[in-house]
């Protein structure tokens, strides 16, 4: 690897890192009730407290998808898409953390009061 | 690990040599795009690739420059949409692919870096390129969150294709050599 190799590939690691960063300091000191805003096509269809444990079902254009409010967290159980993307992300409790099913343009983003 | 790869390129190589050049790696680049379809490498990320096909794309820019790179690039993404996705995932192909390749044609142009960094920032683009579909294709401006990961991801990715196509540019560079 030569010297103009590792300065760029060491300023996209610094790229990465300050936006992490960016995104800390933005959520920082925001530790009111979270919530779990459902938005499909960007439109708010529901906000569901995450200190309470719901199952709700969701039909956005193209199919279905079943989020879980459970301890604390806020995680899609099922959806119907074939990459099946949003269920593997898993559980998410972080102000700025979300879940994207994005053939339903379906997403699930955690904010606070 | 500086090496020109002139000597072998396919573009001044006879129209009919070039043709089967490209045609062949443009199998190789749909084989391995069908590999990958069906069986996914799982990284850990949610909808994260490593993108072997990729490793063609580098070669050909190398070997064949451009034109061919392009061409190899659009036609994959075309067949592979058609035959094992659908209209939104080869939108989301082409729109990583244009950026990743503007990306990879202005760093060869530099001529500083070496394959691991172009094939690297080719998939980092590419990333980003999706990313912004995205965001365009949801509305959804909070998918930017993913951006870090998609970097770091493209960086490992693109080194792993990039670690490969330098291993097959280098045979070929050094089996041409001594013909």
């Amino acid at each position: 690897m030569k010297k103009a190799d590792k300065f760029l590939i060491g300023a996209v690691i610094l790229i990465a890192a300050l936006l992490v960063l960016i995104a800390f300091i933005i959520n920082w000191g925001k530790d009111g009730r979270l919530y779990a805003r459902v938005l499909i096509n960007n439109e708010v269809v529901a906000l569901l407290p995450l200190d309470e444990d719901t199952v709700m079902t969701f039909t956005p254009p193209g199919g279905t998808n079943v989020v879980v409010i459970e301890d604390g967290y806020a995680r899609i159980d099922w959806a119907d898409c074939d990459n099946q993307v949003c269920v593997d992300t898993g559980k998410v409790n972080r102000v700025g953390e979300g879940i994207f099913c994005i053939p339903h343009r379906f997403s699930v983003v955690i904010i606070s009061e | 690990m500086n090496m020109n790869f002139d000597e072998i390129n396919v573009d001044r190589k006879s129209k009919t040599s070039r043709t089967a050049y490209l045609g062949l790696l443009l199998a190789i680049a749909i084989i391995l795009g069908y590999v990958e379809a069906v069986i996914p490498f799982n990284l850990g990320i949610p909808g994260v690739k490593i993108g072997i096909a990729n490793i063609v794309t580098v070669f050909v820019l190398y070997i064949s420059g451009k034109v061919g790179c392009f061409m190899i690039g659009l036609l994959r993404i075309l067949i592979i949409g058609f035959m094992f996705g659908n209209i939104s995932s080869i939108i989301y192909s082409l729109s990583g692919f244009v950026l990743a390749y503007t990306a990879m044609i202005i760093l060869k142009k530099i001529k500083l870096f070496s394959v691991f960094t172009v094939s690297m920032m080719g998939a980092v683009f590419h990333n980003i390129g999706q990313l912004i579909t995205a965001v365009f294709v949801t509305g959804t401006a909070a998918i930017f969150y993913y951006l870090p990961v998609l970097i770091i991801s493209g960086l490992i990715c693109g080194l792993v294709t990039g670690y490969i196509a330098n291993i097959i540019l280098k045979h070929v560079y050094f089996k041409n050599k001594k013909s």
